[in-house]
């Protein structure tokens, strides 16, 4: 079953006003991401009951058939099945880890899902050592895991995580992430995940909400949007890339973009089926109108042309491209061309042409 | 010469209750006041302040003027109990609650704001309703606050005369306490006795301020 929530509010909040109207569906980890001071912690508190609508007889919030806030009702926050996690963890100081475990186990009890006992959490989250220890004496990243099997443990339908990988430095993160992953994977909760830094999002997000000043500018899947942001090197696309083959003897590595195969020149770390994002700025694609011969470069990817947008003011044209032989939901890849080549190679909509990729580049790699 | 037994007894019964009293009407204030949006807070914080201003003959001036039997709540109170509340015991009680009641809610306050609504909110996102993470959470990392508004009330209550001497008068064994002996013994000339309950006062408040101190040096103990 796919999870929906339904947010209808409003809230006033430093010198914006948070204004949602919108359903989400939520799959695995659905990452909130915007600016600093764009609401989107705002929103994250609301929906877990932390704070209230400025206008509740307007305000809706309505996880799949239970409303949580509605003209009538303004549910507790223990009485949302959500975990919550906080950017320090908010760990009790008053009770050791294994008190912090048990306080939330304890509170699940009659809770009817299948439960994770405490044993398996404590061992998944590889907490055995960490158990007499008190929470000022856990480094970030310690504190963190232990944080995440304690919202493991209330066994919630929803987690929400607000930044919580912000406090630590990028080796704890790398110790965090696979646990963040697990949330969904193993334990089968959705996440909603604030976050304002690309690389962490680009990581581990499976769907984005960008929220601007109050508003969601755009949801999609994560793959596509992080394609469309504007970072250093422009537009470009995302892919979840699988590495099939590595050529030893010219050290290039064959990686596969949902069937279409890519040549990069490189070592890839991780063994063979092991998945790695990459991104392929617009300007790193050429296209083709017949396949190329006698070319240094080694991918020419045969596509299809969805779309062409001109940008009038700008000597450019932005065409999105369906690479031919891949599944149907992988993402498109952009390509960055003068209007004038558009012009000059007869290129239109619907059109089977070759791209180009000159380069590649990843995802600095955290998993 | 001997010790005014009836006068120190009375005075510790005294603070006794009206520390348990104002342990269970202070609390929620405090928590009120720490945690509220609402607009009445100052007015509430002012009002639950003014004893620490205001001259103790005034405060016990208008609570003669409220709790005699002439008046409203005086008159309630003898048809509920028999008794009047003023020259009495239970009006002692009140009025000692009232005048200490900042030594109880504002180190509450103050311990409850520095909780913040972090772990309040931490608890009440692993399950816990409203009342179960104050008792399981706020409570305990506020234990010192509890202890040094616990210490400070019964004190004050024990140091205290205006308002006593306005609503209780001087009755042994009903309402006088150690500071109105004192006051008699003085005014009688006694001083031998005088010295005694003063230095008795005295020693109390030393080891009462000094265990304080001590336990918030050295009383770092987690609990479960």
């Amino acid at each position: 079953m796919v999870d929906r929530l339904h947010i209808q509010t409003q809230k006033r909040f430093g010198a914006f006003t948070l204004d949602i109207n919108q359903t989400l569906t939520l799959t695995g980890l659905t990452a909130l991401f915007g600016p600093s001071g764009s609401g989107k912690s705002t929103l994250l508190r609301l929906i877990a009951g932390f704070e209230t609508p400025d206008f509740t007889k307007q305000s809706q919030i309505i996880f799949n058939d239970t409303d949580w806030v509605s003209p009538k009702i303004n549910r507790a926050p223990h009485k949302r099945p959500i975990g919550f996690m906080f950017q320090g963890g908010q760990l009790f100081p008053h009770l050791s880890v294994k008190a912090n475990l048990e306080y939330a186990h304890k509170r699940s009890q009659n809770i009817r899902t299948p439960k994770p006992s405490l044993e398996a959490v404590i061992n998944r989250f590889d907490l055995k050592d960490l158990l007499s220890r008190d929470p000022q004496t856990l480094s970030g990243g310690e504190r963190q895991r232990v944080a995440l099997a304690r919202t493991v443990l209330r066994r919630p339908k929803l987690l929400l995580l607000d930044e919580p990988l912000a406090a630590l430095d990028q080796s704890r993160k790398r110790e965090i992430l696979p646990f963040l992953k697990s949330l969904h994977t193993e334990f089968d909760i959705p996440c909603l995940y604030v976050s304002h830094d690309i690389e962490e999002v680009s990581q581990i997000a499976d769907q984005m909400v960008l929220i601007d000043q109050g508003r969601i500018r755009q949801i999609g899947a994560a793959l596509d949007i992080l394609g469309m942001l504007n970072e250093d090197g422009g537009i470009g696309s995302v892919f979840d890339a699988r590495l099939i083959a590595y050529d030893t003897a010219y050290g290039l590595s064959v990686l596969s973009l949902g069937g279409a195969n890519l040549v990069v020149p490189a070592k890839i770390s991780g063994p063979i089926n092991s998945h790695h994002r990459v991104r392929i700025a617009a300007k790193d694609v050429a296209i083709a109108r017949h396949k190329p011969q006698d070319l240094s470069i080694r991918n020419s990817l045969c596509a299809h042309i969805e779309t062409i947008s001109m940008s009038p003011d700008t000597p450019f044209a932005l065409l999105t491209l369906r690479l031919d032989s891949t599944a149907p939901n992988t993402p498109l890849l952009r390509a960055r061309l003068t209007r004038a080549s558009v012009a000059d190679l007869n290129l239109n909509e619907g059109q089977t042409i070759f791209a180009l990729v000159k380069s590649v580049s990843f995802a600095q790699t955290l998993l | 010469m001997s010790v005014d037994l009836t006068s120190l007894w009375l005075t510790f019964k005294l603070a006794g209750v009206v520390t348990a009293l104002l342990f269970i009407l202070g609390t929620p204030l405090a928590w009120w006041l720490a945690y509220t949006k609402s607009r009445i807070r100052p007015f509430i914080e002012a009002l639950t302040a003014l004893p620490l201003v205001l001259p103790p003959t005034v405060l016990g001036f208008y609570l003669l003027i409220l709790l005699n039997p002439e008046a409203p709540i005086g008159r309630f109170w003898i048809t509920l109990t028999g008794d009047s509340l003023t020259f009495s015991f239970a009006g002692l009680v009140v009025a000692s609650a009232i005048y200490s009641l900042p030594f109880m809610v504002q180190p509450l306050q103050s311990a409850f704001e520095r909780v913040g609504k972090g772990p309040i909110e931490a608890a009440q996102s692993l399950g816990a309703n409203r009342l179960d993470a104050f008792l399981s959470v706020a409570a305990p990392l506020s234990k010192r606050g509890f202890l040094s508004a616990g210490v400070l009330t019964f004190a004050h209550t024990v140091g205290e005369f205006g308002v006593v001497l306005m609503v209780g008068g001087n009755i042994s064994g009903r309402t006088k306490v150690i500071s109105i002996a004192i006051y008699e013994h003085v005014e009688t000339l006694r001083y031998a006795e005088a010295h005694i309950l003063s230095a008795i006062l005295l020693l109390f408040s030393f080891i009462v301020l000094l265990s304080v101190y001590t336990i918030n040096r050295y009383g770092q103990v987690r609990i479960g």
